[in-house]
Formats: structure tokens, C-alpha cells, sequence
């Protein structure tokens, strides 16, 4: 079992008793029920379940895009119940958002849209564009600087959306699906450098994810049922997603 | 320097301008966009053009005057028809000290035509003694000799160039040249050229000397009952001080008006009692809100379309403020360069236009300034009323 202690230093995520519903009266709908979890610096965190079970809403959350109501959730040191808007954009730039629609912005070329997220954590722009190209260097698209995401293949535009996420060296990394686009190596290559980025700055790497290959790569597994979250081994996770 | 380098970093134009890149990117909205705009402030720049014309065509004549004071019917409400008075009245103001001379003028206006040649036109005729200065035209006074001799008039070249241009060009060609009154009653002879403008209600200008002119225009003038009285003062009279004596000499039957007065008198005729001042300032409103419709249009389809990156970017830490000044960054953009074709176009129709019409039509820097800053104003209002749109950039949707 999970001790819910108050958060300790390596604790970036803490939830207590977390509830969330939509809809008001009798329309109230509770999408998550009394969660207790948390995630650990340094660690992969996988959050795993079926469609409708809550993860969506759990992720934004987290990720300080949506109020906390019930409950308690710290994330990176930071009480979100009751944190106002300035807060919850503070928290934001902590972390590194992968989606896996992508989101890219259209009129930009692959370079600029990872300088573009630079801009909150890098004032000097020189520094921001060798950071950028490193990154993207690492994800294996240095040929594709200048190219436009409509210009991308469906892979190669995840990567680009990874390095937007990664290039600031977010102290938590929130993805949703990041290599369902992705190829068995390019899956991989991207789980070990999230895996690397952990262990370098003492991060943490929160997965929402239905590829089985990533379970053996994953530090801790919630699952998430329901609106509940259970802690699972590998095999029990590999169980519940190939069913 | 600190709060440079905030504001800098907050209008985000130093190495990646958001906003001109969002714009680039779709070249063919863009000109749209732009053609819209540009069209709206063309719109703007005629209207103001043609009311800014209009106020100098009336007032040219009387800008040309060279006196101190004016008597004038105050019956006469533009300088497109006179009241008549007496004569008599204007020597009355030689009694006056201070005063030094009286010149009585003749303005009407005659339809006159070229049998065989030029086509019926509308001719204001100024009337006076030959042997005075009464306008500040150096072609008129070396030329006002040639007035003396009855039916000899001088001709204004800078008329409605399809109407009066062949006179001028006859002339330049083939010297004097004969033109007769539309009734045929009389005929008279064109002998010299000089440059006034026309105005909306005539097409040119002839010089003539009294005798000539209350032939050509009997009966609508007659002898002794005239249109203008010029009052020329002592160097050392004070003319506010003769201007308050003639006031009480004439009382309600004329007004005594310096040059400047009668000017305010014309224009404030034109741009507040007749109907052109109205129909002019509601064409500016008109393109005005043309204009604001479409940079409305424009921003709110943009604001829509990038709605989801703008929720993605407010989800990954940009402020609001960040992505407002990136939709009003598009809409000054957007002003700027719809603005600058759109005055070069409208300073070649101005030149055109003046060419044609004989009225003065002029790219001044107030005009620039005016549509400049309505046309940046409206593209401000217009894309204040498309943010509300971006209240839909939900970070929140983005998983």
C-alpha cells in the first residue's frame, strides 16, 4: 500500500481524497471518487485504464487546467485547492504537456514552435535556439527544422510536440498517449528520453497510455477504473489492458 | 530599461512575432484581409477628400482677395449666389476714417458655349474695375489691361477639364478665341489664360471689367446693385476698430466680414448647412464601419480558427495577456498594412481627380493622420469585440 502521508520532498504529485464531478444538482455526475495517489521524482508513472474511466479528467487536474473542488492535490510542492488563476499558471510552467492530438501551432515551423514554449523559461533567444535545436536533434529531426507541421508526417509532428514539452526541462512531464503515433523504435527512444530527463533533473514523467510496450519501462502503474485509482503490478496492468 | 525589456517581451516582437507569422501563413486571408481594409480607408480618404475640396473650392476666390474688409448681402448664403445691394451702400464707407478705398465686384454665373466647338458650360464671372488689384493672381494683373477693351475676358484654365480644357487648349494653340452666351444674346472674347479653380457650382472662372460683365450677366446683375463690396483701410487704421464703425453704420442691412470671417462663413456653409457637409461625413462613417466589419470578420474567423493552439498555449503557461496581444498585434498588422497601399492609391486618385476636375483634392497630413488613426482605431474596436472569442480557449479541452 501507498502511505498518504503529508507530501515529502520527492513527492511532485500528492492526492488526497480527490473528487471530481460535472454537472450540478441532479445532473451531478462524480468522475473521480476519493483518489488517493501519488507520483515520485525521478520516476515513470504510468496511468493506464479504459476510455470514460477518468484519466482525461484527472490529467487536467493535474495539470492545473481545471479547479480542484473536493479533495486535496499538491502538485510540485503547491496546494491546487483553492489556488487562484495566477497560481494555477505558475504551476503550468512547471510542466510539459505532451497531447496526443499534437497541438501544434500551424504557422510556425517545427523550430519555432519549440523556441516559442522556450520563451517562459529562456529570455535570451540565442540560448533558446540552440536549446531548441538540441532537443529536436534528440528527438531525430534536426533535417526538419524549417519545415511546417502540416508538413510532417503524423510521427515525426509527435516528436516535434515531445521536444516542445522537454526543451524547457519541465520538473513534471504530463502526457497523454505520447507514442500511439510512434513507431516500436521511436516509442522507445521517446520513453527512454523521458526516463533520461527524469533521472537528470530529478523530475517526474506522468503517462496516460493503452501500449502494453511501455510497461516494462514504468517505475510505478496506476490504474484507473471507474473514477478509481489502484496501484498495479506489470502484470495485472498487462492483463487489464490486452482485455 | 527593465520595464522596455517586460513590455518587449510581452508584445513578443524580438525574434518570433507570433502574430505576423499567424498572419503570413495564410497569404490569401491575409490579402483579403488587407484589400478590405484598404478599400474602407480609400472610402474614408475620398469622402474627407472631396468635403476638404469642396471647403477650398468655395473659399479659393475669396482667399484670392486682396482687402481688409468685405461687405456682403447677408441674404447671400454661399458663394454660389450672391444677393445684390447698392452700390451706393459701399461709398458710404468712404466717410469712415481708416478707410482708404472701395472696390465694388460683380460676381454671377452665365452659361457660355463655342458654336461648333466648346460645349455649354457654367462660368462664374467676376466682375471690377480694370484699373484696380483686386485679387492676388499674378496671370490677372499683368493681364488686366487687356480688360478694358469691352467683351474681352480673361480665362480660367484650371476648370472642369472636359468642360472648359479645349478652351484652354484653343488658345494655347490658336490665340484669342471667340464664345457666346448659351441664349446667344451676346458673345465674348477669351484673350488670357490665368489659374483660380473651379468650383461645385461652376465649372471655370472669367475675369472681366464691370461694363463687360453686366452685359454678359443682365439681368441677373445690374448696373449699381452689386455682389461684393471690397474695403481697403489706411496702413495705420485698426481694422477691428473701422469693422465695429461700419457695423453701425450698416446695421442689419450688410455684414462687414474681414477675409478670414467670410472663409469661416463659406466653409461653415458647406460643411454644416448644406446637405454635402452630411452626405460627406456619413460616406467617412460608412467606410468606417465597412472597414470595422471586416477587420471584425477577419480577426473573429482567425480567432476561431487558432482557438485550439491558443487553448494549448494557455494550458502550457501563456498568460491571457500574451494571446490578446497577439490577436491585436493581427489587427494593427492588419491596419498598417492596409492603410499604407490605400494612401498611395488615394494621393494618384487625388492627382487624378484634381487633373480632371479642376478642384484642388490634396494628400495634407491631417487627412493622413485622421484616416491613419480611425482606420488603426477601428481595427482596435474590431478585434476587442473577436477576443471575447478567445473566453472559448478552454486549457482545459486540450486533453
Amino acid at each position: 500500500m501507498i502511505d498518504m502521508q503529508d507530501p515529502s520532498p520527492s513527492d511532485v504529485i500528492v492526492a488526497k481524497g480527490l473528487t471530481h464531478s460535472y454537472g450540478e444538482g441532479e445532473l451531478k455526475n462524480e468522475i473521480l471518487h476519493q483518489l488517493d495517489f501519488r507520483v515520485l521524482a525521478k520516476e515513470v508513472t504510468l496511468l493506464v485504464g479504459p476510455s470514460g474511466s477518468g484519466k482525461s479528467t484527472l490529467l487536467t487536474l493535474i495539470g492545473a487546467l481545471r479547479s480542484v473542488e473536493t479533495g486535496s492535490l499538491h502538485v510540485l510542492g503547491r496546494q491546487l485547492l483553492g489556488a487562484s488563476e495566477n497560481e494555477l499558471m505558475a504551476i503550468r510552467r512547471r510542466i510539459g504537456f505532451i497531447f496526443q492530438s499534437h497541438n501544434l501551432v500551424a504557422s510556425l515551423t517545427v523550430l519555432q514552435n519549440v523556441q516559442l514554449l522556450l520563451q517562459l523559461a529562456e529570455p535570451d533567444p540565442k540560448l533558446r535556439q540552440e536549446r531548441a535545436k538540441a532537443m529536436l536533434d534528440a528527438v531525430g529531426l534536426s533535417a526538419r527544422l524549417h519545415h511546417f507541421p502540416d508538413e510532417l508526417s503524423g510521427g515525426q509532428r509527435q516528436r516535434v510536440a515531445i521536444a516542445r514539452a522537454l526543451a524547457p526541462e519541465p520538473d513534471l512531464v504530463l502526457a497523454d498517449e505520447p507514442t500511439a503515433s510512434l513507431d516500436s523504435k521511436s516509442g522507445q527512444d521517446v520513453v527512454e528520453l523521458l526516463g533520461d530527463l527524469c533521472r537528470r533533473r530529478s523530475s517526474a514523467v506522468l503517462l496516460v497510455t493503452h501500449d502494453l510496450r511501455l510497461l516494462k519501462d514504468a517505475d510505478r502503474i496506476w490504474g484507473i477504473e471507474d473514477g478509481r485509482i489502484h496501484p498495479w503490478e506489470e502484470e495485472e496492468a498487462k492483463h487489464n489492458l490486452s482485455h | 530599461m527593465k520595464s522596455v525589456r517586460r513590455l518587449s517581451a510581452l508584445i513578443n516582437l524580438h525574434d518570433l512575432p507570433l502574430a505576423w507569422l499567424q498572419l503570413k501563413r495564410q497569404p490569401v486571408r491575409y490579402l483579403v484581409a488587407v484589400t478590405g481594409i484598404g478599400f474602407a480607408a480609400l472610402l474614408m480618404f475620398m469622402q474627407l477628400g472631396f468635403q476638404s475640396g469642396l471647403l477650398r473650392s468655395a473659399t479659393t476666390f475669396y482667399q484670392a482677395l486682396e482687402t481688409d474688409l468685405i461687405l456682403i448681402n447677408p441674404a447671400t448664403v454661399n458663394s454660389g449666389s450672391y444677393q445684390q445691394f447698392p452700390q451706393s451702400l459701399l461709398y458710404q464707407a468712404l466717410g469712415i476714417e481708416g478707410v482708404s478705398d472701395t472696390i465694388p465686384l460683380y460676381v454671377t454665373n452665365i452659361n457660355a458655349q463655342q458654336l461648333g466647338g466648346v460645349k455649354p458650360t457654367s462660368l462664374r464671372v467676376i466682375g471690377f474695375d480694370p484699373n484696380q488689384t483686386i485679387l492676388d493672381v499674378p496671370a490677372i494683373n499683368d493681364q488686366r489691361d487687356l480688360l478694358k477693351t469691352p467683351n474681352f475676358v480673361l480665362f480660367d484654365k484650371l476648370g472642369l477639364s472636359i468642360k472648359t480644357g479645349p478652351v484652354a487648349k484653343q488658345f494655347s494653340d490658336d490665340g484669342p478665341l471667340e464664345l457666346i452666351l448659351s441664349n446667344y444674346s451676346r458673345s465674348f472674347r477669351v484673350m488670357g489664360l490665368f489659374k483660380l479653380g473651379s468650383t461645385f457650382v461652376a465649372d471655370s472662372n472669367l475675369i472681366a471689367s464691370q461694363a463687360t460683365a453686366l452685359e454678359l450677366a443682365f439681368p441677373q446683375v445690374t448696373l449699381g446693385e452689386i455682389s461684393l463690396g471690397l474695403i481697403r483701410l489706411d496702413p495705420s487704421a485698426n481694422i477691428s476698430q473701422v469693422q465695429n464703425y461700419l457695423r453701425s453704420l450698416y446695421g442689419d442691412q450688410l455684414q462687414v466680414l474681414t477675409k478670414d470671417e467670410l472663409i469661416t462663413q463659406e466653409r461653415n456653409y458647406w460643411n454644416n448647412v448644406s446637405s454635402f457637409g452630411v452626405i460627406f461625413g456619413f460616406g467617412t462613417i460608412m467606410g468606417l464601419l465597412v472597414g470595422g466589419v471586416v477587420v471584425y470578420q477577419v480577426l473573429y474567423t482567425d480567432v476561431s480558427d487558432h482557438l485550439k493552439e491558443y487553448a494549448t498555449l494557455k494550458a502550457m503557461g501563456f498568460s491571457n495577456q500574451f494571446i490578446l496581444m497577439v490577436v491585436i498585434q493581427e489587427s494593427i498588422l492588419l491596419a498598417v498594412s492596409a492603410f499604407i497601399p490605400a494612401t498611395l492609391l488615394s494621393a494618384a486618385l487625388y492627382a487624378g481627380l484634381t487633373a480632371v476636375s479642376g478642384i484642388r483634392l490634396e494628400m495634407t497630413a491631417d487627412k493622413t493622420l485622421l484616416v491613419g488613426s480611425l482606420t488603426i482605431g477601428l481595427c482596435a474596436v474590431a478585434s476587442a469585440i473577436a477576443i471575447r472569442k478567445l473566453q472559448d480557449a478552454d486549457p482545459a479541452s486540450v486533453f
